[in-house]
């Protein structure tokens, strides 16, 4: 259905008093969505219930992003990202991630929660070239190898300002 | 409402269905009506048990959050109408919770390994849940300043400890290298003190043995001149010899005219003759031992020569002698001069390390006083009655040694470990002492 649709630059803002959340299973299927997250994706409970997660991914997304996502989240890592995601209808909006894992009273990651916040402007500035640099990447390699080679272009570019992943979103963010 | 909702949909059809059968005439839009009527009913009673079950789902996942599982959220929330508000204020308050707690326990798990670089994020939070991160936010950046304090204040003190550890190890090494000199400078105040005697010893020699030469020489010019007298006097009796040879020459040409006559004279001059000859003889013996007489003179004269050559060359010997003696003379009385003035000179620098050893001493004293005091601040117990100071111990033998400052600072620290004194009463009294 997503890939079918026509994405045309209709953006809709997640306001400053609101939060997004959503939680998924450790296969990343959605368990919970909450009213904002409906409201601004544009479906429905029933329709995100189950559903993976990426159905609301955009295509301006870069895969090096999701790479490093799970890769932190898998070493028990939190995550933060500026993302993009699609809307049901032809816009889409900007989130300032936090994605955490979520344990059980056994101590054992059972899935993932995921609360996003409305992103610095300033910061979506900054962040849109580089991700436009990374899909340009993506496109030049296989599949497989994508990923990896777009990631290894964002570590470059945090190398030559010398500042890690999270400093360099954080002082986005705050911007 | 229920006995009516019994009354209109169980009893009424019921009866009516009872009343048609009684009558024997149960006609079709009856019965249809009927079963509608228990359609309906059939219908309440499901919407009756769904709606319980949605009530029970509900305070399910309400008491999980009341036992800690704030994980839990209702779902599916469209089947539940009228409630469904209800559902989504459970699930928002939930979200608001957990958002809350999480970013509290992600801060702090951070804060835990030193990092203080994730910040509890407000944005999207309401009210309290917003305030109480933004405070937290306030706590974390103390905790931060107070950990950059501790750090700073914990090399500083690493850095002192280690100051104070070489110093103490410097100041007792220089304390014993001054004392060395000191035992040096005592050999050389010796050593100059034995220069001293020597020189003046040397000195009254070198007198004594000028005045014998003087003497000596004075002897020397007195056998001179009575050379010389000697001398002279050898001329007059040369010339007395000279006479009495001329003399026996008259008186031997007398004799040989006497025998002359006395032969003329034949018999009776015989006797003359006699006489005659023996005169000759005389004269002749008289000119023997006066010749004799010279040559003895002669050679004595030679001796006589010998001798004031001999005393000519003495006289300026010792002359030269004299010279040099007095020389050595002046030498050694400036040697004594500087003998007693490095004895003097010693004397004063012997004082002056005297004076730096206690100094050193007393700097060593204060230091390990303040290293005490360190020690006992740093691990000071809160426990009013676990009061030991069993260091200072070591240091009060020394104290009856050392200056009156150090003993008053030995007092002062004492007080403090017997908790009489308070900190700024310390500092203050170390100040007062450290400045007198």
């Amino acid at each position: 259905m997503l890939a079918s649709k026509i994405l045309h630059d209709d953006e809709v803002f997640l306001g400053s008093d609101e939060l997004i959340i959503s939680k998924t299973d450790l296969q990343g299927r959605i368990t919970y969505a909450n009213r904002t997250f409906i409201r601004l994706a544009g479906y429905d409970e029933e329709a995100l219930l189950d559903k993976p997660h990426n159905m609301i991914r955009h295509p301006d997304m870069p895969k090096g992003v999701f790479k490093f996502l799970w890769q932190e989240l898998q070493q028990g890592h939190e995550f933060f990202g500026f993302i993009k995601n699609a809307t049901i209808g032809q816009g889409f909006y900007w989130v300032f991630a936090n994605i955490t894992p979520d344990f059980d009273s056994k101590g054992r990651v059972q899935g993932y929660f995921s609360v996003r916040r409305s992103p610095s402007a300033e910061a979506i500035k900054v962040i849109e070239p580089i991700y436009k640099n990374m899909i340009e990447i993506e496109r030049r390699h296989s599949k497989p190898d994508a990923p990896h080679h777009s990631f290894s272009y964002l570590n470059q570019v945090l190398d030559s300002k010398r500042v890690s992943y999270e400093r360099f979103v954080m002082q986005l963010q705050a911007l | 409402m229920k006995r009516l909702i019994v009354f209109s949909f169980v009893v009424v059809p019921a009866a009516l269905l009872l009343l048609s059968w009684y009558r024997s005439t149960l006609s079709l839009e009856l019965a249809i009506l009927s079963s509608q009527v228990y359609a309906g009913l059939g219908f309440y009673l499901y919407l009756n048990s769904r709606s319980k079950q949605r009530y029970q789902e509900l305070s399910k996942v309400l008491n999980q959050a009341a036992q800690g599982e704030l994980h839990h959220r209702v779902t599916h929330i469209k089947g539940y109408g009228a409630t469904s508000n209800v559902a989504w204020a459970i699930n928002e308050l939930l979200d608001f919770v957990e958002t809350y707690f999480k970013e509290v326990k992600l801060c702090f798990q951070r804060v835990n390994k030193q990092d203080f670089s994730r910040e509890a994020k407000t944005t999207g939070l309401p009210g309290d849940f917003s305030e109480s991160l933004k405070s937290i936010n306030i706590a974390i950046q103390a905790i931060k300043e107070n950990a950059v304090f501790t750090e700073r204040n914990d090399l500083t003190s690493q850095i002192h400890e280690l100051n104070l550890q070489y110093l103490r190890r410097d100041l007792q090494q220089s304390e014993s290298d001054v004392q060395s000199i000191q035992l040096d400078i005592a050999d050389v105040d010796l050593i100059a003190k034995e220069n001293n005697i020597i020189a003046q010893e040397s000195s009254q020699s070198i007198n004594k043995m000028s005045d014998n030469l003087h003497q000596s020489t004075e002897n020397i010019a007195q056998l001179q001149q009575q050379a010389e007298a000697l001398s002279k006097a050898s001329g007059a009796v040369s010339k007395a010899l000279k006479l009495i040879t001329d003399i026996a020459d008259q008186t031997n040409l007398l004799a040989l005219n006497a025998s002359v006559e006395a032969a003329r004279a034949g018999e009776t001059g015989r006797g003359f003759a006699v006489v005659a000859d023996e005169v000759k003889n005389l004269s002749n013996r008289t000119k023997n031992t006066a010749t004799e007489v010279h040559d003895v003179l002669n050679s004595l004269n030679a001796q006589v020569e010998i001798i004031k050559t001999a005393t000519q060359t003495s006289n300026t010997l010792s002359l030269q002698v004299t010279q040099q003696l007095d020389s050595f003379l002046q030498l050694f009385s400036s040697l004594e001069n500087s003998a007693l003035a490095t004895s003097t000179k010693v004397a004063t620098v012997a004082e002056h390390a005297s004076s730096a050893v206690s100094r050193i001493a007393q700097v060593i004293y204060k230091q390990n006083l303040y290293a005490l005091l360190e020690e006992e601040i740093t691990h000071r117990s809160d426990d009013y009655f676990d009061q030991e100071c069993t260091p200072l111990e070591h240091l009060r033998e020394k104290t009856r040694h050392t200056a009156p400052s150090c003993q008053k600072m030995f007092d002062l620290v004492e007080r403090y470990c017997n908790r009489e004194e308070d900190a700024d009463s310390l500092i203050k009294q170390l100040k007062q002492i450290e400045a007198d």
